[in-house]
């Protein structure tokens, strides 16, 4: 191989094993090669370097020029939604569920601020407080950001749980599934709570049999939507 | 799903796409960064070189098998300049020390190559870089910053085969060298 074919293999990252050793032992016994490589992973740089300050300018500009974002950012957020649509197995379309979504709808409903008191008028400002704002505002979008920016500061069981509730809300109940099914640290307050909805969220993706047993484990327990749940089992049969 | 988009888009250099990575995480991440005692325009500038640092690693395709989201990415990155940030200003040392920032970097395995500062001949370089025409300069970047391959220029630029694409670029190296040893 000619050395500008290592070179340009080395900058499409295309170099084999062998050619990598033939590169190496040229970079450290030819000088004219070493420099002719020096110059242009020094161009490599200085291109990074413009395509960086580009992008900051772009990004400053958006800070400024910024009240026209929403109807751009809706095209890409369109398009997300149709890919994802376009995603889903497609048995969900093939045989419609009606039955189980509309028991779905019937019953979930997100479940209510009981951790954070919101006081009105507050100016505090932690991000908790304007999680469970928005939340109570029913500005789920916002919500979830908010709780997955607090989820990255630390696993919290509860926060997990509010979280899961604004996915099943925002229709994204496979998301809420796996997070209700990770979610064992969860207070002994909220258990049975947790059970209802991952049991609606099993509905809604139309897994009747682990639905089922997890009503059955609600009403056991009886301190939460015990009558809801009874009625709810009889609906599924 | 939505993240492979959005990455897709970003490596294409859509400037649409750019927008709604950053528009869509920055009151999260600024809510998430005012825990740390940072002001708001250092804030805002920390979550712009971590979009910079986001997108360079979706050009350099290791974003492609992205096991996180998109947003976690982000964050994790953002978290990692932070600190950096703070242990420049001496904040950090007392509360957690080095090791803190080692593990988050190491915890999260992306990173952050922001160039900083170029060294003379760089600078040299950067000028008549500057002073290339567009042809030149969309070639070299496609090459040396996004890794393309001849074959890729050629299909890209529209080249009519390999060969030319080449030999475009031996002429815009070329003029680059004539431009740093004539001034």
């Amino acid at each position: 191989m000619t050395k500008d074919k290592l070179i340009e293999h080395y900058f499409s990252k295309t170099l084999s094993a062998e050619a990598q050793r033939e590169f190496d032992h040229l970079l450290a016994t030819d000088l004219k090669f070493k420099q002719s490589f020096k110059f242009q992973e020094d161009l490599k740089t200085v291109i990074k370097k413009e395509e960086q300050t580009q992008i900051k300018q772009e990004l400053r500009s958006f800070e400024t020029s910024n009240k026209t974002f929403s109807k751009k950012y809706l095209k890409w957020f369109v398009a997300a939604c149709v890919i994802v649509l376009l995603s889903l197995p497609f048995w969900q379309f093939g045989q419609p569920k009606l039955d189980n979504e509309a028991l779905f709808a019937a019953n979930f409903e997100p479940y209510e601020n009981v951790v954070h008191p919101i006081v009105r008028g507050e100016t505090s400002s932690s991000l908790r407080t304007k999680a469970f704002i928005s939340y109570e505002a029913k500005d789920y979008g916002q919500a979830l950001n908010y709780f997955d920016a607090l989820l990255i500061e630390s696993d919290n069981a509860t926060i997990s749980f509010y979280k899961a509730n604004v996915l099943l809300q925002l229709n994204r109940y496979k998301e809420a599934i796996e997070i209700f099914e990770d979610n064992t640290e969860l207070s002994q307050k909220l258990k049975s709570q947790q059970q209802w909805y991952l049991a609606l969220a099993y509905i809604r993706s139309n897994n009747t049999t682990k639905a089922t047993v997890l009503l059955n484990t609600v009403i056991e327990s009886g301190n939460y939507k015990k009558r809801a749940a009874e009625q709810l089992l009889k609906q599924l049969d | 799903m939505v993240d492979e988009v959005l990455v897709e888009a970003l490596k294409k250099r859509n400037s649409d796409a750019l927008k709604s990575v950053y528009l869509g995480h920055k009151a999260a991440f600024i809510g998430f960064a005012k825990k740390y005692p940072i002001d708001e325009a250092t804030i805002i500038d920390i979550y712009q070189d971590a979009i910079i640092a986001l997108h360079d690693n979706a050009v350099n395709g290791k974003l492609d098998n992205l096991k996180s989201e998109l947003k976690t990415y982000l964050f994790s990155i953002g978290k990692y300049m932070i600190y950096k940030k703070l242990k420049q200003q001496k904040i950090m040392y007392s509360v957690e020390g080095n090791t803190a920032l080692e593990n988050l970097k190491s915890d999260t395995d992306f990173s952050v190559n922001l160039i900083e500062e170029l060294s003379e001949d760089q600078q040299k370089l950067q000028t008549a870089f500057k002073s290339l025409g567009d042809k030149c300069k969309a070639i070299l970047t496609l090459f040396y910053y996004r890794g393309f391959t001849i074959e890729e220029i050629t299909n890209d630029l529209n080249y009519s085969n390999k060969d030319v694409a080449k030999s475009q670029k031996s002429r815009c190296i070329k003029s680059l060298k004539n431009l740093i040893f004539n001034t």
